[in-house]
């Protein structure tokens, strides 16, 4: 349609153009007409001033020709026909010199007043006739009243037409009341008869044409016209103008010249006040009706301007009324829409953690009218759009909390499950059946990761609760106690690289799930590598596998996916554990890489930045000692039974299996100890015989090779007992190994240290300690959390060990510098007698076991007080440790008050879902 | 610094706005004084000129009266004619008035003695005619006089220009002249041949002078016609010009120079030329008057429109020291708000959606 293509404003201006275009159109004739009729007013105006002017001059021509007739009979002197001479030149010739440019005819008629230069010479020298004199003036006279063409160019059938007609008419009968008194004049002077014919003819045709012209004269002009007429009649006197119509001779001697020619020179004047009155009227007129046309021109054109503008202005106000709400409305529209889309991404594709509600902005229109309602009804389709997505977004978010819950729970459960594996683990003594609770504590510790990774999935936070760095190696060891195939995977990771607390978690889940992924996804037969490398600061693990890999379009979109935020519910179930790692990687600025083996299968690529990793090898020693002395005191009791269990090892009469779990949980305490050197000497809580030879590769690397071949630098390391501790269990899970260990370990250690990578030993190692730490929690009565393997250990230390360490320390130092293997053993001996001693310090205090006062690990076995310990998975660990008196109490309280809670919770409602219990 | 500058401009700005308020005002005062003073001169004079016209009108009754007078005292009559009473009661009304203004009072009081001592009783007619004649003159001194003191002499108009000339100088020595050369021909009739040599003389300078007035008279009223913006002057004109001429010409033919004048001619063209003149008189003092009055409202409009751009000068001056003042005022609030906006960012008060921080939650999870 023609009308679509213009906008409102278009449409609107179209609509008003139309009536405008006619209102102009027949404005424009009217006033063009009006215009015109003022025109013509004024020239006829001009007109008639001409002719007053012209009327004056040729007054005076009248009045020489008369004066003439009269200086020719004596009648006046020469002097005074010569004054009137020169004033009827000089107005004649003033007639040039008018405002208004004189015509062609005009001029004309001027310049034939030199025809009378002849006439009057000859009237001075009084060779003329009389009647000559007077028509020799009327030559002149006359071409006047013709070059005006009053007559011409009047249009009689107006008023003001009749006017100017009759202005002309009395100029010319003016000029024939001349002609008849010059001739009456003459006649009286010379009573000549035919004179007196000559006047009774032009008074004749003066009566015609007063008479024709009677209609266009007013009543008052024509009154004035005859009042004049009646001056000269009245001045001649009746009786001789009957008698000149009969008989001139007899009517010629009734004539007096000399009081008859003052009397005709006044009556002469007369004439010329009655043109002007005609004049002035027609003046009058004209202007009446110049003016009145110029009003309507006036009123017309600008009533027609006035509404011109009136009406474009308010149908510039109505498109703008109209438009400009539109316009709002679009405008808002777009940048709702433009805004809603990019909610309606961000809330789409966003993990769900980062949902937020969403905030639309209202629709800014207020107009009352249609358009209002249509921005209304527009507003209420955005909110409701956005109330729409803000209930999936919600629901997405609650099912992923019920996830986090389930997975928390599930967390619980199997930690508490482990727990109890560990309990049994310990108590069992028959080989086969403890094989088989290792299985299952594997097979608990999968699901417990499965349980983690689905924490994850749901965007929550998985608990961390590793309060102390550890070594890249043993994450990576933690991580593979998590997965199936774990015989199958190599690890070549240098010890020196040490993981800060708070990715420790997560990154033992990633890695888990990583080399998960490998060992699933390729064959049976073949090998998964873990090598790791210090690289920029940071460090860079691969898991090489040797699978059937991926193409690389696959390849690259699951890299897009591991580095941009997805959600759960687009990415395939299938790589749900890229997906677990993607989020920890992008949680923690891991970055993950997936590339091609180049033998085939897939690279994965982990690259921890320098933010993870403690770099901490220089302030080690200069710190150390200073803070350890400082905090002697103050953990002795807190640690006192870990080490206790780890002393009671050596003890020769508590040699009993418990010995052997008691052990694994003192090697991971020594562990974590070494570890804890390693980056924080402030609290450098290691006891002096791990911290002296695992503090040495730590410090620099080129030291690490010097301590290996050495057997006195190997000594502490089997006194350190973390390798030791692992071994037993894999041979033997029999205590019996432990209680005479020493010399053996001494030997055994450094070996397996040395060839870290052998296939065989290595995923024992892993499965070992970390099937024995398990264990080694439920039994100690201060380990809190059940849950992670490795945690609740890690995190007691660092407070504990202190005390413990300060008092070797002394000793130890030397150790190292000596370079003899008997002063390591001696050192170790002392740092072990001193542990004891300060068990037994601490056992004297212990309420949960006064019976058993002189073994400590039996009587840390004895309460069963870790059986309400499993209970109470949650207890928070900082409230305890602070409590100088007996935290084997308060801890017993906290499970007791925190059971109680949790039933009274479990019976009034049905299971809060943050909660695990 | 900014700021500084800003104040100056700011300070300065009014300051300027005032000088140049002034600068502007000042000439404009100047032309408003100059146009209100030249308007109300012009407002005074014809006023003046008016009252100038009123007097006019009121001596010409006067003058006919004296012509009365003159020729009934000639014809030995003792007691002067009524008119003369009325007439002189009413230059006297007139002159108690306007008087002070026009400067005639002493000429009047000076004229009416002189008017009061003309000699009663029969006496010598020459000498009865003297007095008369030095009557009459000192009427039309008195006339010059009022003209000259009223501005009327020095009117800008043509037209009034004209019909004073023709109605303050021609119109009562025409009057004067015509009865003087009645009376004059009436005394050479009936002097002695001694008296008649003497008188003869006088006689035809009267009718010299006489129809020279009259050609004056005419001429000026025909000026006046010529270029007038009345629109009645010339219709009104007619007739009374006319049956002034006429009377003029009758007692010029009852006078009849050279011959025995005709006493009842003369008589009868006297009262006509009285009633003529009186005519004649009031026609021309009406137009002058209209004429006037017709400056007089041109001098009211004028004066009205400067008024009124004076007016609107002032209006405008207050309107822009107005608003300059309360925009002044109203210019503080907005910088104030401009700063304060500018301050802060629309955008920087409130966080944008996805701004707050990621980690923050996931910490805050964590610690949950």
């Amino acid at each position: 349609m023609l009308f679509g293509r213009f906008r409102i404003l278009g449409k609107l201006t179209l609509l008003v153009l139309v009536p405008l275009i006619g209102v102009v159109a027949l404005a424009v004739p009217i006033v063009v007409n009006r215009v015109d009729v003022a025109r013509d007013a004024q020239s006829i105006s001009d007109k008639v001033e001409l002719a007053t002017r012209v009327g004056s001059a040729v007054q005076e021509l009248q009045e020489e020709r008369l004066l003439s007739v009269g200086y020719l009979f004596g009648l006046i002197q020469a002097p005074e026909l010569v004054v009137q001479s020169a004033k009827t030149t000089d107005r004649i010739q003033g007639l040039k010199r008018l405002d208004q440019p004189a015509t062609p005819e005009l001029l004309d008629a001027v310049d034939g007043l030199k025809r009378l230069d002849t006439t009057r010479a000859s009237v001075i020298n009084r060779t003329i006739r009389p009647d000559l004199i007077v028509t020799e003036f009327t030559a002149v006279i006359t071409p006047f009243f013709d070059a005006m063409a009053l007559s011409k160019s009047a249009d009689l059938t107006t008023s003001t037409g009749g006017q100017v007609y009759a202005l002309e008419q009395s100029l010319r009968t003016d000029d024939m009341v001349s002609q008849a008194i010059a001739y009456l004049t003459a006649a009286a002077v010379t009573k000549n008869a035919s004179l007196v014919g000559l006047f009774y003819t032009t008074l004749a045709q003066l009566r015609l044409v007063i008479s024709s012209a009677r209609p266009y004269f007013t009543d008052g002009q024509y009154k004035l016209y005859l009042g004049a007429l009646e001056a000269f009649s009245s001045r001649v006197g009746n009786r001789f103008l009957v008698a000149a119509a009969t008989d001139p001779d007899a009517a010629v001697r009734l004539l007096n010249p000399k009081t008859l020619f003052p009397a005709m020179r006044s009556v002469i004047v007369l004439g010329g006040f009655v043109e002007k009155r005609v004049a002035a009227d027609v003046d009058v007129a004209v202007e009446d009706s110049r003016d009145s046309a110029l009003r309507v021109a006036g009123v017309v054109g600008g009533g027609t301007v006035i509404l011109l503008l009136v009406v474009v202005a308010l149908s510039l106000m109505m498109a703008r009324a109209v438009a400009r709400p539109l316009r709002r409305l679009t405008f808002s529209a777009d940048r709702i829409a433009r805004a809603a889309e990019t909610e309606l991404e961000r809330v789409a594709d966003d993990d769900l953690e980062h949902a937020r509600a969403i905030r639309l902005d209202p629709v800014d229109v207020q107009a009352q009218d249609e358009i209002g309602d249509l921005a209304r009804a527009f507003d209420r389709v955005q909110n409701t759009a956005a109330k729409l997505v803000e209930r999936q977004v919600a629901g997405r978010r609650n099912v992923a909390q019920m996830f986090g819950h389930v997975g928390r729970r599930t967390q619980n459960l199997v930690g508490r499950q482990l727990a109890l594996i560990d309990s049994l683990e310990r108590r069992e003594t028959d080989s086969d059946r403890l094989r088989e609770l290792y299985r299952l504590d594997h097979l608990s510790s999968r699901l417990r990761r499965n349980a983690s990774s689905l924490v994850v999935l749901s965007g929550a936070v998985g608990a961390n609760d590793h309060m102390a760095p550890m070594p890249l190696s043993d994450v990576v060891r933690l991580a593979l106690a998590e997965i199936e195939d774990y015989t199958r995977v190599d690890i070549e990771v240098p010890e020196e690289i040490v993981i800060v607390p708070a990715v420790l978690a997560d990154l033992t889940l990633l890695l888990a799930e990583l080399m998960e992924n490998a060992t699933s996804f390729s064959p049976p037969h073949t090998r998964v590598k873990i090598t790791g490398a210090e690289l920029r600061g940071g460090a860079r693990l691969a898991i090489i596998d040797q699978g059937l890999g991926l193409t690389p379009e696959r390849i690259a979109e699951e890299n897009s996916r591991l580095t941009h935020r997805e959600r759960l519910d687009l990415a395939p179930s299938e790589v749900l554990g890229l997906f677990v790692v993607g989020r920890l990687a992008r949680r923690h600025g891991i970055e993950v890489t997936l590339a091609d083996t180049p033998e085939g299968g897939i690279t994965v690529w982990v690259d921890l930045g320098p933010e993870h990793l403690l770099a901490a090898p220089e302030p080690l020693p200069s710190i150390r000692l200073g803070p350890i002395q400082a905090t002697v005191p103050s953990h002795h009791t807190e640690f006192g039974p870990l080490l206790a269990g780890s002393s009671g090892r050596s003890v020769p009469g508590s040699a009993l299996p418990f010995d052997a779990n008691v052990l694994n949980r003192a090697t991971k305490t020594l562990e974590a100890g070494r570890s804890w050197n390693a980056f924080a000497p402030v609290r450098a809580a290691a006891p002096a015989l791990e911290a002296a030879p695992h503090g040495s590769p730590a410090q620099s690397v080129p030291q690490l090779p010097a301590p290996r071949p050495a057997s006195l630098a190997a000594a502490p390391y089997m006194s350190g007992s973390p390798v030791a501790g692992r071994f037993p269990p894999l041979e033997l899970p029999s205590a019996g190994r432990f209680a005479e260990p020493e010399p053996a370990i001494v030997v055994e250690g450094p070996i397996v240290m040395s060839t870290p990578s052998d296939a065989i030993q290595l995923p024992h190692q892993r499965l070992e300690p970390l099937a024995d730490q398990r264990p080694a929690q439920p039994h100690a009565p201060e380990a809190r959390n059940a849950a992670p393997a490795a945690g609740p250990l890690r995190r007691r230390v660092p407070g504990n060990q202190m005390p413990l360490e300060a008092g070797p320390r002394p000793t130890a130092a030397p150790t190292p510098t000596s370079d003899d293997a008997l002063a390591a053993r001696e050192a170790f001996d002392a740092f072990e007698e001193g542990v004891s001693r300060a068990q037994w310090d601490v056992i004297e205090q212990d309420m949960s076991s006064p019976p058993a006062a002189g073994h400590p690990p039996l009587t840390r076995r004895v309460p069963g007080a870790t059986l309400p310990a499993t209970d109470s998975p949650k207890t928070p660990a900082p409230a305890s440790p602070p409590q100088p008196l007996d935290p084997e109490a308060a801890r017993a309280a906290m499970e007791q008050f925190e059971f109680g809670v949790a039933r009274a919770m479990s019976e009034t409602q049905p299971l809060p879902e943050g909660q695990p219990r | 610094m900014s700021v500084s500058v800003d104040n100056r401009r700011t300070r300065l700005r009014p300051a300027l706005a005032a000088v140049l308020t002034v600068l502007i005002l000042v000439p404009a005062a100047i032309l408003f004084a100059r146009v209100w003073g030249t308007l109300s001169d012009e407002r005074d004079s014809t006023e003046l000129e008016k009252q100038g016209v009123e007097y006019v009108a009121a001596l010409a009754p006067l003058v006919s009266s004296l012509a009365e007078a003159q020729s009934s005292a000639l014809a030995g009559v003792a007691a002067a004619p009524g008119s003369l009473n009325a007439a002189v009661n009413g230059v006297a009304a007139v002159d108690q008035r306007l008087g002070q203004t026009l400067g005639t009072r002493e000429r009047w009081t000076d004229l009416r003695d002189k008017i009061d001592k003309l000699p009663k009783a029969p006496s010598s007619p020459l000498l009865v005619f003297q007095a008369h004649v030095e009557v009459t003159d000192l009427a039309l001194a008195l006339y010059n006089t009022v003209r000259d003191n009223s501005e009327l002499a020095r009117d800008p108009d043509n037209d009034i220009s004209h019909l004073q000339q023709a109605v303050a100088v021609d119109l009562p020595a025409a009057v004067v002249q015509v009865s003087r050369m009645g009376d004059l021909s009436q005394l050479v009739a009936e002097a002695t041949p001694q008296l008649r040599t003497q008188l003869a003389p006088q006689f035809g300078a009267a009718v010299q002078s006489v129809n020279s007035t009259v050609n004056s008279l005419t001429d000026n009223l025909q000026a006046a016609v010529d270029d007038t913006g009345s629109t009645t002057l010339s219709g009104e004109l007619v007739s009374g010009l006319d049956s002034f001429r006429r009377g003029v010409e009758s007692l010029t033919r009852g006078a009849n120079p050279g011959g025995v004048p005709n006493t009842a001619t003369m008589a009868t063209a006297q009262s006509q030329l009285q009633v003529s003149l009186a005519n004649l008189s009031g026609i021309v003092s009406r137009e002058m008057t209209a004429l006037l009055d017709d400056r007089t409202d041109d001098l009211d409009s004028q004066a009205l429109v400067a008024l009124a751009a004076a007016g609107a000068a002032v209006l405008l001056i207050a309107a822009a020291v107005v608003t300059t003042l309360t925009g002044r005022n109203r210019r503080g609030p907005e910088q104030t708000t401009e700063s304060a906006s500018a301050g802060r960012e629309p955008g920087a008060t409130t966080p944008a959606y996805g701004d707050d921080n990621a980690t923050w939650r996931e910490r805050s999870g964590a610690l949950r």
